[in-house]
């Protein structure tokens, strides 16, 4: 006589093989192997991975100056995986790789590349006298591509009025170069150019301007007909102001005059004894 | 069809709507309607909705102002118009809505007097062509009032069936309309409470509803008025001006009372103590009177109120030309009996109709006529050719800043309705411009620039610290402000194809992107912009059109109607009117003031030429026989102070009444014409960077490096706080300066003045221009010796590279006699200098000691102008604290020397005579 085996204890034994796997498969994953990541730099940045589990998420996060950059991918069938992030800021960022489980930490170090034209110049005073003791200023900040102030000196050429051509050179200290622009003692259009590499720019200039009126000719003795000169011995300025004083009996005369190209002529007759005063005129 | 059908078919109301379409269609193709007093600001008005339907409030005007204060029917629905027909288009259509409204308005309250249909009509041509009705839309403006007065009129019917019977649909046929017609005008709902009164209501619930219904009129006003006052943080409110001001009875009150006064004769028979029912009381008389009688008789108030406005302080603000208007509809029922009966008698009775025909078409004509009369307002020139403005204002980002406009009258609001651009002023502070066809002397004077503008001040206040409401343009249509201008540092930068000169102030930054504003709760701005819409459907789709039955009340006693006043009341009112015109004249006195009222200010003379107006007069007359000398003296105000002068004004009597003599030609003197030794001048201009990046304006502007010299602070006599000192120019270019000067106790800045009149803003390089400020103290603050102590103060002088106005025309002799200093200035120059203002500056040991100013006349090349001036500083003025310059920068070249360059000794200093000269505008 046979023994007929019970159904329902075949159902048992398959809902208990099904538990089981279902448990096994719930039992949190032994630690994997860190992936080994490759950071490629070019139009932005690339993080390439490998050995990363079968289809485990992939996050990279560069922390930047302006805040945490996050990029999200997933790894594919071999366990490789492709991130590209929008990044270009020249410097040392640091970042970090997360794929599955694992983590790696690095640090990102991006170079400026090339200076790009155009250079703008950004030229202190736009106008100076050349008596003035503090000379205006160039600033300049050679960038590259991405915006990146560049780490190459800037080639500085300054042409002044009187004739003289200067170089220098302007090392990037801080994200900056500059340099002061010495007007010298004539009157006229100072121009600079800027090159750094291939890169050129606009001429900047500056306007050398006259001092204030320093010497003047002897005065005639009846009408007013004088040249009026700087303490370099420039014309003055159109309009400087000076004026003509004078006595005439117990009246106190006092005309003004307008200088144009260095001289001033009087609009009315003046008084024997006039003399010239301005502001510099001792 | 029987003569009963016959008679209430509405004939002559179509008749009416047929003329509406003819007169005002016109009207509204010449766009008569937008030179009326308050169009523009209404087209402003309904721009600012057409911006923001759900925000009231606008930026534009008054920088930044609700415009929950003023009734939001009419603009919002000529803004939701204008997506259609833009701004003009849709208030001409508005206004052609707004009057047949009325028209049938008044037909169906005629109707509602039981007053019969053929009144009805009558009443509603009487509308149509009544003086009334054109006032208000060709010279007052107020659209908004009749189409308030139409909706009301339109809803009466319905609110007499309610009060009468109670029902949903008549209370929704009143309350409609109601609420329409107070968010059209806060007095229309009058005619709703006038009606009340007028209809008899019986007891019990009748009563009690027409209570309710009384009461719904304020209770309708007061939630309409709320949200002006729910706006949150600090709200600009602009006072309405007195209603006194810029309104004559003639126009407001006479007027349209005259074109119905011969009603008035039988109005006072049927009601005056000779009438029917005399004898009985006050109660027993009025129950006893027709209800059109009622109607005119409780328009007597209304008249009365427009009386009180125009001559009294009123606690209200319906201005007197609306409580007029609505009086004439009240009264119009009863008039348009009284022209019927005496068309039917003068039928019955066999007799030509003609003379009154012709007495009716006289008074048409007249009324027609009244539409010309916005030609005659003082303030207001010919219509501006805005184009070449609003393309300046939209080149190189003008908008960004506000502007003044001057000599702009009320087309100020057509104006700012087509830009962006915004202007600490605004038209709601300013009395009205109503039409003068003789306007007294002293209405030229009326400048609307001359009042203080709402949070702002004072015009020279504004044009002293335009930085404060980042004002930077000056719109000049009259060069009459062009000294007051030129001296606070602002120069003309051209004028424009509409004639229109630019003026600009440097150095004033853009307005911020969101500036600063209160706010109003969402849903009361929701509720705001839609339900006095949604009434005016409403009340427009409840509108019966078909017929009814409409009681109709026994004939007026014919007694009391008599046909001749038709004819002899008008006619003696115009012979009246016709004489009293005449008269004038007669009158020595009246045809001085009206030559003296039409002066043309001349194109030369300066302060005594086109920058003055003629504030007063006063007259002395000696009469002798046919000759009369009529001495005139003079109050002048310019921009600049006041002048007095005198006058004698020669008449002779003729024919036509009193007449000027003809002034004797002046002679003409040819000057002979000045060769200045000196070449033209190339002035530096500074190389201006063109970016259309924002960046800061010291990146922009190119400013030239200044020197604040020494200064002090002293107290005058009256105890006023001044700064006095200089400022030089120690750049190689000609500066265009700002000078502020603050000062601080204990930290805290009490006061921050900007450099006015008392100075140079233009200066040449190496120049000193002269600095005294006036620092105010915020209001009561006195400043005791040991507050002085510890004041500072502090002076920051600015500039910005500027080529213009660096010529210096004039040349001075000077000397010290008798305290004074006496000055013979000489224009040496080839151009004539308009208003020259000449600073004196005293000097003392310690520096500047006090600036004394003077303004002369007008300077023709070779001409001289002497004055004298005190050589000391005004008594009781001492110097309570010493300024010290500030460390010179090493970008300084000059050294100032210690004694100015022009300057003489005097007792006790040096003094020193400088000159700022406003040149003649170039004139064909």
């Amino acid at each position: 006589m046979t023994r007929r085996r019970d159904p329902r204890l075949g159902g048992l034994l398959v809902g208990a093989l099904t538990l089981a796997a279902l448990l096994g498969g719930c039992r949190p994953a032994p630690p994997g192997r860190a992936p080994q990541v490759t950071v490629v730099t070019g139009s932005g940045v690339t993080f390439v991975l490998s050995g990363a589990p079968r289809g485990a998420p992939v996050t990279v996060t560069l922390l930047t100056p302006a805040g945490a950059l996050r990029r999200a991918a997933r790894a594919g069938p071999g366990g490789n995986a492709r991130v590209p992030v929008p990044y270009a800021r020249a410097g040392l960022t640091p970042y970090v790789v997360t794929a599955g489980a694992a983590r790696v930490e690095g640090q990102l170090r991006l170079t400026p590349g090339a200076p790009r034209t155009p250079l703008t110049l950004k030229v202190g005073a736009r106008a100076v006298r050349v008596t003035q003791p503090r000379p205006p200023a160039l600033v300049l900040h050679p960038l590259d591509a991405d915006g990146n102030v560049t780490a190459r000196p800037v080639e500085l050429l300054i042409r002044r009025p009187d004739g003289a051509r200067l170089r220098r050179v302007a090392p990037v200290q801080h994200l900056t170069a500059w340099t002061l622009l010495p007007p010298g003692r004539v009157t006229g259009l100072l121009r600079v150019t800027a090159t750094t590499g291939d890169a050129a720019g606009e001429v900047g200039e500056v306007d050398l301007l006259p001092g204030p009126a320093r010497r003047a000719a002897a005065l005639p003795a009846a009408a007013l007909d004088v040249e009026l000169r700087d303490a370099l011995g420039n014309l003055v300025a159109p309009l400087e102001a000076v004026t003509a004083t004078a006595r005439d009996g117990d009246w106190n005369v006092e005309v003004p005059l307008s200088p144009v190209e260095g001289r001033a002529r009087s609009p009315a007759a003046l008084p024997a004894g006039a003399r010239l005063q301005g502001e510099e005129l001792r | 069809m029987t003569p009963s059908s016959r008679q209430s078919r509405p004939r002559l109301l179509l008749l009416a709507l047929l003329l509406t379409g003819a007169y005002h269609g016109v009207l509204v193709l010449t766009r008569t309607g937008l030179k009326s007093d308050q169009a523009s600001a209404q087209v402003f008005l309904a721009s600012a909705y057409a911006r923001a339907p759900f925000d009231p409030f606008d930026a534009r005007w008054y920088a930044g102002a609700p415009l929950t204060g003023h009734a939001p029917l009419w603009p919002e629905l000529v803004a939701r118009l204008s997506g259609l027909l833009g701004l003009d288009g849709a208030y001409g259509a508005g206004q052609f809505l707004s009057v047949v409204t009325l028209l049938y308005g008044v037909y169906r309250f005629t109707l509602l007097l039981q007053a019969g249909p053929r009144a009805a009509g009558v009443a509603s041509l009487l509308t149509l062509l009544g003086a009334a009705l054109t006032l208000s839309l060709s010279v007052f403006g107020q659209v908004g009032a009749v189409l308030g007065a139409g909706l009301a009129l339109c809803g009466a019917p319905a609110l007499a069936d309610w009060v009468q019977r109670g029902g949903a649909r008549p209370l929704l046929g009143w309350l409609l309309p109601l609420l329409a017609a107070a968010s059209a005008s806060g007095a229309a709902p009058l005619l709703l409470l006038g009606t009340l009164a007028a209809l008899p209501w019986g007891a019990g619930a009748a009563r009690r509803r027409a209570a309710l219904a009384a009461a719904s009129v304020p209770v309708t006003l007061a939630l309409l008025a709320a949200p002006d006052h729910a706006w949150v943080g600090p709200v600009t409110r602009i006072a309405a001006p007195d209603m006194r001001q810029g309104r004559a009875a003639w126009l407001t009150w006479l007027l349209p009372l005259g074109s119905l006064a011969w009603a008035l004769p039988a109005l006072r028979r049927l009601t005056g103590p000779g009438g029917a029912h005399h004898g009985a009381g006050w109660a027993g008389r009025w129950a006893a009177w027709p209800l059109s009688v009622r109607a005119a008789a409780l328009s007597a108030p209304l008249w009365a109120a427009a009386l009180a406005s125009l001559l009294l302080a009123v606690p209200w603000r319906v201005p007197p030309e609306t409580l007029t208007f609505l009086g004439t509809l009240l009264l119009t029922p009863f008039a348009a009996q009284v022209a019927l009966r005496a068309w039917d008698d003068l039928r019955r009775g066999g007799r030509s109709p003609l003379p009154l025909l012709a007495v009716a078409t006289l008074m048409i004509l007249g009324s027609v006529s009244l539409n010309a009369l916005p030609a005659t307002r003082v303030q207001e020139g010919p219509a501006l050719n805005l184009t070449p403005l609003l393309n300046f204002i939209e080149k190189d980002e003008h908008w960004r800043y506000r502007f003044l406009t001057v000599g702009f009258g009320r087309q100020l609001g057509a104006f700012s309705a087509q830009t962006r651009a915004a202007t600490p002023s605004g038209l709601w502070h300013l009395p009205p411009d109503l039409p003068q066809p003789f306007a007294p002397v002293g209405e030229a004077a009326r400048l609307p620039e001359r009042l203080s503008l709402p949070g702002q001040g004072a015009l020279s206040a504004l044009l002293t610290h335009p930085e404060r409401v980042n004002l930077k343009f000056v719109y000049a249509r009259s060069d009459v402000l062009d000294p007051l201008l030129f001296l606070h540092g602002w120069h003309a930068i051209g004028t424009l194809e509409n004639g229109v000169t630019v003026w600009e102030r440097e150095d004033i930054p853009p307005v911020p992107a969101r500036p600063a504003r209160p706010t109003l709760p969402a849903p009361l701005g929701l509720l705001w912009g839609s339900v006095p819409l949604l009434a005016l459907l409403g009340t427009l789709l409840l509108l019966p059109l078909s017929g009814r039955a409409w009681a109709q009340a026994p004939p007026l006693p014919g007694a009391a109607l008599r046909p001749a006043d038709l004819i002899r009341v008008p006619l003696m009112l115009g012979l009246l009117t016709l004489g009293a015109l005449l008269a004038q004249a007669y009158r020595p006195s009246w045809v001085t003031q009206r030559t003296l009222a039409t002066l043309v200010p001349g194109a030369q003379g300066g302060l005594r030429g086109p920058y003055a107006r003629l504030e007063s007069a006063r007259l002395s007359v000696q009469r002798r026989g046919t000759a009369a000398r009529v001495v005139v003296r003079e109050r002048w105000w310019t921009p600049l102070g006041e002048r007095r002068a005198s006058r004698t004004v020669n008449l002779r009597l003729g024919v036509r009444g009193w007449a000027s003599a003809p002034a004797p030609e002046a002679p003409l003197v040819l000057r002979r014409p000045t060769q200045s030794p000196q070449p033209a001048a190339a002035f530096y201009r500074a190389p201006r960077r063109i970016t259309t990046n924002v960046t800061a304006p010291a990146d922009v502007l190119d400013r030239p490096s200044l020197q604040v010299l020494r200064g002090r602070v002293s107290r005058d006599a009256r105890g006023r706080l001044w700064y006095l000192g200089e400022v030089l120019c120690a750049d190689a270019r000609p500066a265009d300066l700002t000078v502020t000067v603050t000062a601080r106790l204990d930290g805290e800045r009490v006061a921050e003045e900007n450099l006015g009149l008392y100075g140079q803003h233009l200066l040449r390089s190496g120049e000193r221009t002269p600095v005294r400020v006036l620092l105010t103290l915020p209001g009561g603050t006195t400043l005791t010796a040991a507050h002085l102590a510890r004041l500072e103060v502090e002076v920051n002088a600015r500039a910005v590279v500027s080529g213009r106005h660096l010529e210096r025309p004039l040349v001075s002799r000077s000397r010290v006699r008798a305290g004074q200093v006496e000055v013979q200035a000489r224009n040496v120059s080839n151009l004539t200098v308009a208003a020259p203002l000449a600073l004196l500056t005293l000097y003392d040991a310690r520096g500047v000691s006090w600036v004394h100013a003077a303004v002369g006349p007008e300077l023709p090349p070779g001409a001289t102008w002497t004055f004298t001036l005190p050589a000391t500083p005004p008594a009781g003025t001492r110097a309570v604290r010493t300024v010290p310059p500030p460390a010179p920068a090493d970008l300084t070249t000059v050294q100032p020397a210690a004694r100015p360059p022009g300057a003489f000794a005097r007792p006790g200093g040096a003094y020193r005579v400088s000159f700022v000269t406003l040149p003649a505008p170039e004139r064909p």
